[in-house]
């Protein structure tokens, strides 16, 4: 958890993931955002993350993008 | 409140909007059907068949005589017809009317009103349409004129776009004396309220080329006369109903523009016409020399007041008017033949100097004894008489505004080399220097004098010295001579910046801050005033006002021609004039050339030329 | 029919008596009926196109949930079917919309002459096909399973108040409302009447007064000075913003008396702070669109991903993420320029926002260490407010590259504002001769205050409907006859009223 968010923090200075659980729904995080994040996550982690899993729910908070990150690991 | 009781809240407003709509449109009445806030010329405007109608049911025992048919129509002045019939002319004409309309017009004032006399315009393109069936509130019918309905007729104007209502309004608050594009008939004799336009100045057809443009380049497309059998038909009921009512009817064609003829094909002109000699005897004016000239047309399908005045002479054969030889004809069936002959082969024949001539008019101001101060508006009584002589050697000979007033009127013609000499301001000098040498050559000039001035030379106000001006004694002896005419150069507008109190008249136009009913009553006290001076002091008709600096607006032009009584204005325009018979608008705004002290006299009357 | 017509009102009126009163099973039917004689009203047989889009995604969409049932075996025919269905689509609009302006293209380079018949443009052609074919895409990828009825899903293409100009709307939002149950809601009627005249207000008030100054001046524009063309081009920012908005006000208005939530397509795009944000809050619809269909596809798509790993190689980590977006950035914004129509207009226009937005993104790492050094407030107020002001005027410059005759000519109108502006020709009387009175220049000055006041309530988290229902009923019965006169007096019947015919005065 604490990798990620470091990886988050470096990719999207001055968002405040630790005390929001929706990034997208309140539009902290935009489209731009999200698409440096994923392929951050792709890099770091080696998974595949497909346009199907772009949708708001796997990237409102840290944990949502944690157990996705898991869940295509597994 | 609940979602409910807003929903029926909704609906009764909806419902309250044209309640709403139909009050306004009752009290404002744009259309004065109702008979609140009663404005005829606004109504007229907006729908001149409707609220004409209207206009008569109210006031026909003023009327005994009423002019029937198309926009055109209005050129024909009631006073005119008034004068010759010994009659009261209402003039009863809407945009596009057809026979359809005439017919309809005739026959509810022959139920309505007391008739004497009905003159019946039919213009050419009254063959083109008929009874199109208009439905808009601009332009249909009173439903007492027609077989629409009451119920339908005033529920229209109740619903009624409520932007008429407002333009009332907005019009109310911005009515002045002058025409708007608002009020543009006159109610009185329900013609076009022409003050402003028939005061335009005309001369060349260069210049008055580009005043219309229209005329240089007249559309002609094809204009095909569809409905002659209608529109005879209904001229033949008009005839008919005329006859039984034991009216005296006037049947005219209206003249038209040679461009516009050539819209129509020989058959169908020829048509037109004998069908409708074959109906009515008629005036016949369509076709002429006039056709020809564009001055005597506003556009390419009316003619001016003027020449309708000159319509109405011939027909009453009036020997004293000015009226081209071949303009006018009583047509029968049995002439009608040499009417479509000349209509259809154009034959005619004229030559535009017959009736129009080229008229210098010289200004001068102060002359002096001495050597001219450098202003230009002094000249020296060597170079006066040196410039007054060369004019005599040339075969020049000096006119009056009455032989250019009988040039226009009667058709009197004018010497080969007329010029017209003037004087604005009326200085003592005129009197002393300038009028010996005139008597000397024989030559007529007309002093414009300022009222206030006269045989003084101090500034009213300032006590300043001024130049000295000529007394009335003066100015009879002057006039007793013959030769020289004295008018008005206004009587206290023609101040002078830092010599004058202010507010400082310099001109007759009007102050920005000035309302215009303020501006018009200051002005004509101004020159009635002055009228009043030169007339009763030397018994001088007053007729020409001189405008001081030149400062002249179409307001108040038309105020001298319309209030004051005023038959020609000249300003300091530098230019030659044209003067063209039976047109009293060249008699306006007239153009002077300006001598100074070392005026070579005939280059500069060629410089013009 | 348009939504400012009067047949419009009666129609909606019978449609909502008979909506309401028919079993409620019908009522989708009724709907379809509906929207289909609307369709044929305005549009009468390009309704054949819309037929066809509808059909071919129909097909795609029922194809695709097939394969999908079977998950691993048939990825290739699953893209093929998409890459078919897209080529087919976007072919037809290409048609349509593009060919002749590729015709005049082709013609002016190599000289040739080229005719193209000219086609029945069916309305709202580019809203109903991208609403497909992002059906068909969600279908491509599971989002949900295809519509097996026709009849139900032509509803979804062909929904009447969307059917002109949007918002684009999902299968998986719109399609359960609008086959679904409604009962009579009073609060829904009340909003959606609302909703509708707040729309009715700016398009009819505001947006039509300001069109025809607008255009006098865009017609002559080499006759007016900067400030001329400035104020014109205000005019014109209002209009396409009251226009616009106001017909999607009255779009949802409608759905939502019928009870239906459209999705919003207009967030008070007076308020962004960026230009991302603008558009973000512009057509939102058209840009969510953009970005669940193209955007993310694109941005991890392999070749992306291999540009991405090229520049972080070469220009180090940050930058390198920021050059691919960049790239993906450009071309959207150079798609919704092609959208909006076949001229080079709209190419120039889309280039002009993908560069503003791409250089935005690259200059990003040096705004921020400026940033640090510079002693402002960012998080203040006046910083809020330059912003906005900011944006605003990239909005307004852009503005000129749409509306402009041809493209040279915007060039030459942002050249004039700034190099011969002219101020005095504000204050002279040159604005009263544009066919708009100062009675007209002070409704619609009026009229944007309320806009913009109501705007920034809302942005301020107020519900304006709800705080009106709170309010005595004697103010909300001024505030509906304020509004019902004021469309009806200043907007509606203005329009039809015909000037007394002076041509024929005084002669």
């Amino acid at each position: 958890m604490n990798e990620l968010l470091n990886l988050l923090k470096e990719n999207c200075p001055g968002v405040d993931f630790e005390n929001s659980n929706s990034l997208v729904d309140d539009e902290i995080l935009e489209s731009l955002d999200i698409v440096t994040i994923v392929s951050a996550i792709m890099d770091e982690y080696n998974v595949e993350i497909s346009v199907e899993d772009l949708i708001p729910e796997n990237f409102n908070s840290v944990s949502a993008m944690y157990d996705l990150i898991t869940r295509l690991k597994g | 409140m609940s979602s409910k009781k807003w929903l029926i809240m909704f609906v009764f407003c909806i419902l309250l909007l044209p309640v709403i709509l139909m009050g306004i449109n009752f009290t404002v009445d744009p259309f004065g059907v109702f008979g609140n806030l009663k404005w005829y010329s606004f109504s007229e405007t907006l729908n001149p068949r409707v609220s004409k109608t209207e206009y008569l049911i109210e006031n026909a025992d003023k009327y005994d005589s009423y002019l029937v048919g198309c926009s055109s129509t209005s050129s024909y002045p009631v006073e005119d017809l008034n004068k010759y019939l010994n009659a009261n002319f209402y003039n009863t004409i809407s945009y596009g009317a057809d026979m359809f309309d005439a017919e309809q017009t005739v026959k509810w004032l022959i139920d309505n009103c007391t008739v004497k006399n009905i003159v019946l315009n039919v213009y050419i393109h009254n063959g083109v349409n008929y009874n199109d069936g208009e439905d808009s509130i601009l332009s249909m019918m009173h439903y007492k004129m027609s077989d629409r309905s009451a119920f339908d007729f005033y529920l229209k104007y109740l619903l009624a776009d409520p932007n008429y209502a407002l333009d009332k309004l907005e019009a109310l608050k911005n009515d002045t004396w002058a025409t708007q594009t608002f009020d543009v008939f006159n109610e009185e004799t329900g013609a076009y309220d022409k003050k402003i336009r028939d005061i335009e100045h005309i001369s060349d057809m260069e210049s008055y080329f580009t005043q219309y443009p229209v005329f240089t380049n007249y559309p002609v497309y094809e204009e095909k006369m569809k409905n002659i059998d209608n529109c005879m038909k209904s001229v033949k009921n008009i005839v008919e109903m005329c006859e039984n009512a034991n009216i005296k009817l006037y049947v005219v064609c209206s003249p038209i523009y040679s461009q516009y003829i050539d819209c129509f094909s020989n058959e169908d002109l020829t048509e037109f016409y004998t069908a409708l000699a074959n109906t009515t005897d008629f005036w016949d004016f369509s076709y002429s020399s006039v056709s020809y000239e564009p001055r005597y047309f506003y556009d390419e399908t009316h003619f001016r007041n003027d020449v309708g005045s000159m319509a109405i002479a011939r027909m009453f054969n009036d020997d004293s008017v000015y009226i081209p030889d071949d303009f006018g004809r009583y047509i029968t069936k049995d002439n009608v033949s040499s009417l479509i002959d000349d209509i259809v082969n154009r034959k005619v024949s004229f030559d535009v100097s017959d009736y129009t001539k080229e008229v210098p008019i010289l200004l001068y101001h102060s002359i002096t004894a001495g050597e001219p101060d450098n202003s230009g508006m002094t000249v020296s009584v060597k170079a006066f008489e040196n410039q007054i002589r060369t004019l005599y050697e040339n075969g020049y000979t000096a006119v009056t505004f009455n032989q250019l007033y009988d040039y226009v009127e009667k058709g009197i013609d004018l010497p080969e080399k007329p010029v017209l000499i003037t004087f604005d301001d009326g200085y003592l000098n005129n009197y002393e220097l300038a009028f010996p040498i005139l008597e000397k050559y024989n030559m007529n000039a007309t002093i414009f004098i300022i009222g206030v001035s006269v045989g003084k030379d101090t500034y009213k106000d300032t006590g300043k010295p001024m130049t000295e001006h000529f007394t009335m004694e003066q100015a009879n002896e002057m006039l007793n001579s013959g030769l020289i005419d004295i008018q008005s150069h206004t009587y206290d507008m023609h101040q002078v910046e830092n010599l004058d109190k202010a507010p400082v008249r310099q001109g007759v136009l009007k102050f920005d801050d000035e309302s215009e009913a303020d501006y018009i009553k200051f002005f004509c006290e101004d020159i009635t005033k002055s009228i009043e001076q030169i007339e009763n002091s030397t018994g001088n008709k007053v007729t020409v006002l001189s405008y001081p600096y030149g400062n002249h607006s179409d307001l108040s032009e038309a105020i001298c021609n319309d209030i004051l009584g005023i038959k020609s204005t000249v300003t300091t325009n530098q230019d030659y004039n044209t003067i063209i018979k039976g047109l009293n608008q060249s008699l306006y705004g007239l153009n002077r050339i300006y001598v100074v002290e070392d005026s070579n006299i005939i280059e500069l009357l060629q410089s013009y030329m | 029919m348009s939504f400012t017509s009067l047949s419009f009102i009666i129609f909606m009126a019978v449609l909502v008596i008979v909506y309401y009163i028919i079993p409620k099973k019908l009522q989708w039917i009724l709907l379809l009926i509906a929207s289909c004689s609307f369709y044929i009203y305005g549009g009468g047989k390009t309704i054949l196109y819309l037929l066809f889009v509808a059909g071919t995604t129909y097909c795609a969409g029922l194809i695709l949930s097939k394969l999908n049932e079977d998950k691993k075996a048939n990825i290739k025919k699953r893209k093929l079917v998409v890459l078919l269905l897209c080529l087919i689509n976007f072919g037809l609009l290409y048609i349509v919309k593009y060919l002749s302006f590729t015709a005049e293209v082709i013609n002016s380079i190599a000289k040739t002459s080229l005719n193209v018949p000219n086609l029945l443009m069916p309305v709202g052609i580019s809203f109903f096909m991208f609403q497909s074919v992002g059906y068909v895409i969600d279908c491509y990828r599971g989002k949900y399973k295809a519509e097996r009825n026709f009849a139900k899903y032509l509803l979804f293409v062909s929904f009447f108040p969307q059917i002109i100009q949007g918002p684009i709307g999902r299968f998986n939002l719109l399609a359960p409302q609008l086959l679904g149950e409604h009962k009579l809601d009073y609060d829904n009627i009340k909003y959606g009447i609302q909703l509708a005249l707040w729309g009715y207000f700016k398009k009819l008030v505001i947006a039509e007064r300001v069109a025809s100054m607008v255009s006098t001046v865009y017609n002559n524009y080499y006759s007016y000075s900067g400030s001329v063309l400035a104020v014109a081009t205000i005019g014109y920012s209002i209009q396409l913003y009251c226009d616009f908005s106001g017909g999607i006000d009255i779009t949802r208005g409608v759905a939502q008396i019928l009870s239906i939530n459209m999705s919003e397509n207009f967030k008070r795009p007076i308020f962004a702070n960026t230009l991302t944000e603008y558009w973000r809050r512009w057509h939102i619809t058209l840009g969510s669109w953009m970005r669940d269909y193209v955007f993310y596809p694109m941005a991890l798509s392999s070749p992306m991903r291999k540009v991405g790993s090229f520049a972080r190689n070469h220009f180090g980590g940050v930058m390198g993420k920021i050059f691919a977006t960049s790239v993906v950035t450009f071309t959207i914004y150079f798609i919704i320029g092609i959208w909006h129509g076949a001229n080079f207009r709209y190419i120039a226009y889309g280039f002009y926002n993908g560069i503003l937005i791409t250089s935005g993104l690259l200059l990003e790492p040096i705004f921020v260490k400026l940033r640090e050094k510079v002693n402002i407030d960012f998080k203040g107020k006046l910083w809020r407010v330059f912003q906005v002001i900011r944006t605003c005027f990239i909005v307004f410059i852009g503005r000129y590259i749409t509306r402009a005759p041809r493209l040279l000519a915007a060039f030459y109108m942002i050249k004039t504002t700034f190099l011969n502006f002219n101020y005095a020709d504000i204050f002279n009387g040159t604005l009263l001769n544009l066919s708009m009175s100062f009675f007209d220049y002070m409704v619609v000055i009026i009229g944007m205050i309320i806009v913009i006041a109501v705007e920034a309530y809302q942005e301020m988290g107020g519900k304006a409907r709800k705080a009106l229902e709170k309010k005595p009923a004697i103010i909300q019965f001024c505030v509906l006859m304020f509004a019902l006169i004021t469309i009806v007096g200043l907007g509606a019947m203005g329009s039809n009223y015909v000037e007394a015919e002076f041509i024929y005065a005084q002669f």
